[in-house]
C-alpha cells in the first residue's frame, strides 16, 4: 500500500476560496449533486458563493446538507481538503447557533490503556452488532481486541460542528499510543486518528485490514457487488485505489467505485441519518443508483450501516466482508 | 443643464445592423479592429417583478437570494463578470416553456447555462434570469439494440458516461472536459479527438427537443422540424433551448494510445493532416509544450485498427518515440545552453504531466479506460485556473498551417509558456447547420482547429494583455479568412468581420423573427 497522506482535521480555517478555481469537477461524484442537481448544495457551490461574496450564514443549508462522504476530495485538482473544510465551516456555523448541535459527552470516563497488539476501534455501528464483531474477530485472529472507548461521541460532535477540545482529543488518543496496529471501522474516525496520532502507526480501515486475509478475498465472487466504506477511502484514494482495482481484477466483482474511482456512498453512515436529523439525501435513491444497470447476486459491505441500508431497500442477500471468509 | 456640447465629440447614434462604428473613445485602442460594443450593458430590470410574479403564479419560483445569484457571477473564462436578477434551476421542458413565454411577454433576458464552460462570458447573465439547465440531468432511455440514448440536456457528459457504462456502452464524441453539459455542447459543436472521424459532438444528435424563444415545445430531427434542428445545433443558443437529446452511442471499449514526438510544429501538423485524410486512426490530435515538444497522439478502439496503423502509416510518420525524442531534444539544448530555462521547463512538464496521462488505476492491460476522466483531470490540473484564455482558429485544410504557425508566434510574443491543441473535424452535417459556426465555409471534408492556450501559471496579467493576445490571434483569422470556436460574448466584435454582413444580417433577421423580444441568450452573438 502506498504511503497515506497526512489528514489534518484539527487545522483551523474554513473554506479557502483563494485555492478553488471553480472547475466543478468535485460535483461529479457528489451524492447531493446526483440527487438534487443544485449547485448551491455542493462543496463547489459553497466555494463559489463564498468567492462571490456570500456570508457564511448563507452557506448553512448547504453545509448541513453535506454527508461528508468525501467524494469531492480526491477530485479537486487544486488539492483542497474538502472534508476538513466542510467540518471547519460547520464548526463556525454551529458556534453561532446556525446548525443543530447534537449532544456531546462532556464527562467522559478516563479511558484505560489498551493492551493489545492489534486494536479494533469499532465505531457505534459495529459495536452494536455482535454477529459481525464475532466474524471480524475471527478473521483478524486471537491477538485482535476491541477498544472499549470507540470515541463515537467525540466523532459525532466533530461531524456536527461541535466543539471538541484539544484536551479531549489528547485524552482519547493517549491510550492508543504505542499500540502496534490500529484497525478503524468508521471512516471519519480513521481520518481523525490518522491526522491526530503523533506518529504514523500501522493503521488501516476495517475493509483493507480484512482483505489482507486470503480467505476473505477468496470468499468474494464475481457476482458480488462490493461496497467500499467511502469516508476513509475517498480521503486516501491514492493509497487504496490499487488495492480495490486488484480486488476487482482478481475476483471479477463490481464495486461502488465510479468512473473517477471515487467511492459512492449509500449515505447511511452520515450523522444526519444516524441522529434522525433532517436530511436531503434519500438512502433508497442512493441504493437504487448504486445498483442501476447491475445485476449482482449478493452485496458485500465493509460498513455495518451499509448492511442495514441494502437490507432495507433490496431483496438481495447482504453480508459483511468479515462473513464471506472461506474456512 | 444642457450637456449636449459636452458629448458632441462622440457619435452616440445607435449603430444600424451591419454598420460597425469606430470606437468613440479611443479609435486606435485595438489597432486594426473597429470596436463595437462587446461587453453587454446591464439590463435595466424593467418588468422583472411582473415576470417573477407571473412565474410564481404558475408555481415556478425564481430564486432571488443573493447567495444563489453569486454562484453564477462568471464562467470558466473568469474574465466576464455579471449577476443575474434571479436563478431558476430547470426541472422540466414545460417549465422552460413557461419561462420563455413570460420572458417574451415582459422582455426579460434569459441566459441559459449548463456547465458554464464558456470563456467569453457567453453564459454569464448581466441581469435578467439565469436558467440553470443542470436540473434536467436524467437519462431517459437507453436503446441497446439501436445504440441510442435519450437524455435531458442539462446532464454532464461525465454523468451520461457513468450511466451508459453500467450497460457496457459509451458516448461517441464529447469535449475532453467532464463538466460540459450535453445541451451546451450541442449548441456550439463540441470537439473531441475522434472528431476527424465522427464530426463534432452535435453531429451525433439524432433528435432534440427544444423550447423556442417564444415558448413553443418542438421535437426536431432531420425529418421533423429540420429547420429548427439545424439552426439550434451549433446555433450558440440563439434559436432555442435544448431540453432533451437523442444521441448515437457505441459499445464501450478501452483504447490504446500512442504518442509521437516532434521538435517541429509544421512536420507534426502535416502528419496529423495525413492521418486525418487517410482515416488512419480512431483518435488523433496534437498537444504541444511550447513549439519544442510537439506531441501527436493517436489512439485506437480496436486491436485491428491499431495493427493496420502500424502496418501502413507508422512508417510514414516523422515523429519519434519518447527515448528518441529525448535524445534529440537533449542535443538541441546542449548546443543552445542559453535556452536552459526552456529545457528545464520542458523537463519539469514532462515529469509531472506524463504520469497523469497514464494513471495505473485507469489502465487495464495497457489500455486506457475512462479516457475523458484521465484527460479532463489533467486539463484542470495543468491548464485550469481562475482565468482561462483560449483563443482559437478554425480553418480549412489549406489555411491550417499558416494559421497555426502565425498563432504560435503570437503565443511566444505574449507568454513564456503555452500549449497548442490541434484537431481535425469531419464535416458530416448539412451546410446550413454550420453557417455562423466554428466550421469555416471554405472547409471541405475536414476542417481543422487549433486552440492557443497560454499557461497563466498563477501570474497576474492585465485584462488588456489577455484581450490583446486574443485579438492578435483573431486578427490572423480575419486576415486569412478562418472561423473561430469562441466567437461569442466578449469576442463578438469579430463576427461581422469574419462572416460578413450578409450572413450575419440573415441570421439576425432569423433571430428577430423567432425571438421578437431578443431575450434568449442576448448579447452572445447579436
Amino acid at each position: 500500500m502506498k504511503k497515506l497522506s497526512r489528514y489534518d482535521h484539527t487545522q483551523p480555517g474554513a473554506i479557502d476560496p483563494a485555492q478553488c478555481n471553480g472547475c466543478g469537477v468535485c460535483m461529479l461524484s457528489c451524492p447531493v449533486w446526483h440527487q438534487h442537481r443544485t449547485k448551491a448544495l455542493t462543496y463547489c457551490g459553497r466555494n463559489r458563493a463564498a468567492i462571490g461574496g456570500a456570508d457564511e450564514d448563507d452557506l448553512a443549508p448547504s453545509a448541513a446538507a453535506c454527508i461528508l462522504c468525501g467524494s469531492c476530495e480526491p477530485l479537486c485538482p487544486m488539492g483542497i481538503r474538502t472534508q476538513q473544510s466542510t467540518l471547519a465551516l460547520r464548526r463556525n456555523l454551529a458556534r453561532r447557533g446556525l446548525l443543530p448541535n447534537p449532544r456531546v459527552a462532556r464527562d467522559r470516563k478516563k479511558p484505560e490503556r489498551a493492551a493489545a497488539s492489534r486494536l479494533i476501534i469499532p465505531g457505534a455501528s459495529l459495536r452494536d452488532n455482535g454477529r459481525i464483531i464475532s466474524a471480524v474477530l475471527r478473521v483478524l485472529g486471537g491477538e485482535a481486541k476491541l477498544h472499549a472507548d470507540d470515541g463515537s461521541d467525540l466523532l459525532l460532535s466533530l461531524e456536527a460542528g461541535g466543539e471538541v477540545s484539544d484536551a479531549q482529543i489528547q485524552e482519547y488518543l493517549a491510550p492508543l499510543e504505542g499500540v502496534p496496529e490500529l484497525i478503524v471501522a468508521d471512516g471519519l474516525m480513521f481520518n481523525l486518528l490518522y491526522s491526530a496520532l503523533p506518529s504514523p502507526k500501522s493503521m488501516l480501515p476495517l475493509g483493507p485490514a480484512l482483505l489482507r486475509d486470503p480467505n476473505v478475498r477468496a470468499g468474494i465472487k464475481s457476482t458480488d457487488f462490493y461496497m467500499i466504506e467511502t469516508r476513509a477511502y475517498n480521503a486516501h484514494r491514492h493509497a487504496f485505489v490499487e488495492l480495490y482495482s486488484r480486488l476487482r481484477r482478481e475476483t471479477g466483482c463490481t464495486t461502488n467505485l465510479d468512473l473517477q474511482r471515487v467511492a459512492t456512498p449509500t449515505g447511511a453512515s452520515c450523522m444526519q441519518h444516524r441522529e434522525g436529523l433532517k436530511t436531503i439525501i434519500s438512502i433508497e435513491e442512493q441504493v437504487k443508483w448504486l445498483l442501476e444497470g447491475r445485476r449482482p447476486a449478493r452485496i458485500v459491505v465493509e460498513h455495518p450501516d451499509d448492511l442495514e441500508a441494502f437490507s432495507r431497500y433490496t431483496k438481495l442477500p447482504v453480508v459483511h466482508l468479515a462473513e464471506v471468509a472461506k474456512p | 443643464m444642457n450637456n449636449a456640447g459636452k458629448y458632441e465629440a462622440f457619435d452616440i447614434t445607435p449603430p444600424q445592423p451591419g454598420i460597425i462604428p469606430a470606437c468613440p473613445v479611443s479609435p486606435d485602442a485595438l489597432i486594426g479592429i473597429p470596436r463595437q460594443q462587446t461587453n453587454p450593458c446591464l439590463w435595466d430590470g424593467s418588468e422583472w417583478r411582473a415576470f417573477v410574479s407571473e412565474l410564481a403564479s404558475k408555481e415556478i419560483h425564481v430564486d432571488e437570494r443573493n447567495a444563489s445569484r453569486l454562484l453564477y457571477v462568471t464562467d470558466a473564462g473568469g474574465m466576464a463578470y455579471g449577476r443575474p436578477g434571479g436563478v431558476l434551476i430547470a426541472r422540466s421542458t414545460k417549465m422552460v416553456a413557461e419561462v420563455m413565454k413570460a420572458a417574451q411577454k415582459y422582455g426579460v433576458p434569459v441566459t441559459v447555462r449548463g456547465g458554464g464552460l464558456t470563456t467569453e462570458g457567453e453564459t454569464v447573465a448581466f441581469g435578467g434570469l439565469q436558467l440553470d439547465m443542470r436540473g434536467m440531468s436524467a437519462v431517459l432511455e437507453i436503446d441497446k439494440e439501436h445504440l441510442t440514448v435519450r437524455c435531458e440536456a442539462g446532464i454532464y457528459w461525465h454523468s451520461l458516461a457513468e450511466a451508459l457504462r453500467r450497460h457496457g456502452l459509451d458516448y461517441l464524441s464529447a469535449p475532453l472536459n467532464m463538466t460540459s453539459s450535453v445541451g451546451g455542447t450541442l449548441g456550439v459543436g463540441g470537439i473531441d479527438i475522434n472528431s476527424p472521424r465522427l464530426g463534432c459532438s452535435a453531429d451525433q444528435a439524432l433528435a432534440i427537443k427544444i423550447v423556442t424563444p417564444t415558448g413553443e415545445i418542438l421535437e426536431c430531427s432531420e425529418s421533423e422540424n429540420a429547420w429548427w434542428f439545424n439552426r439550434v445545433l451549433l446555433g450558440y443558443g440563439q434559436f432555442g433551448v435544448i431540453t432533451e437529446a437523442t444521441l448515437r452511442i457505441r459499445h464501450f471499449t478501452p483504447l490504446t494510445m500512442h504518442y509521437f514526438y516532434y521538435g517541429d510544429l509544421r512536420t507534426a501538423m502535416e502528419d496529423l493532416v495525413m492521418l486525418c485524410d487517410e482515416d488512419a486512426a480512431d483518435y488523433a490530435g496534437i498537444l504541444t509544450m511550447l513549439d519544442r515538444a510537439v506531441n501527436l497522439l493517436v489512439a485506437f478502439d480496436t486491436d485491428e485498427r491499431e495493427r493496420a496503423f502500424f502496418t501502413t502509416w507508422r512508417k510514414r510518420l516523422r515523429g519519434f518515440g519518447e527515448l528518441g525524442f529525448a535524445a534529440r531534444t537533449g542535443l538541441y539544448y546542449i548546443l543552445r545552453p542559453w535556452k536552459y530555462r526552456e529545457a528545464l521547463y520542458l523537463l519539469e512538464r514532462k515529469r509531472t504531466l506524463l504520469p497523469e496521462l497514464r494513471p495505473a488505476h485507469h489502465l487495464s492491460q495497457g489500455k486506457i479506460v475512462d479516457r475523458t476522466v484521465v484527460f479532463s483531470q489533467a486539463v484542470w490540473k495543468f491548464w485550469g485556473g481562475r482565468q482561462m484564455v483560449i483563443p482559437d482558429l478554425a480553418t480549412s485544410r489549406e489555411k491550417f498551417f499558416e494559421a497555426v504557425l502565425r498563432g504560435n508566434e503570437v503565443c511566444k510574443k505574449y507568454f513564456p509558456h503555452y500549449t497548442l491543441y490541434c484537431v481535425g473535424i469531419k464535416i458530416v452535417g448539412p451546410p446550413e447547420r454550420y453557417e455562423l459556426s466554428c466550421i469555416p465555409p471554405d472547409a471541405k471534408g475536414i476542417a481543422y482547429g487549433c486552440e492557443f492556450e497560454p499557461m497563466l501559471e498563477g501570474r497576474t496579467y492585465s485584462r488588456d494583455h489577455l484581450q490583446s493576445f486574443k485579438n492578435e490571434i483573431y486578427d490572423i483569422g480575419v486576415d486569412i479568412g478562418t472561423s473561430y470556436y469562441r466567437f461569442g460574448g466578449m469576442m463578438k466584435g469579430y463576427i461581422r468581420r469574419v462572416f460578413g454582413d450578409t450572413l450575419v444580417d440573415t441570421h439576425l433577421a432569423m433571430k428577430r423573427s423567432v425571438d421578437p423580444a431578443m431575450v434568449l441568450n442576448r448579447d452572445v452573438i447579436f
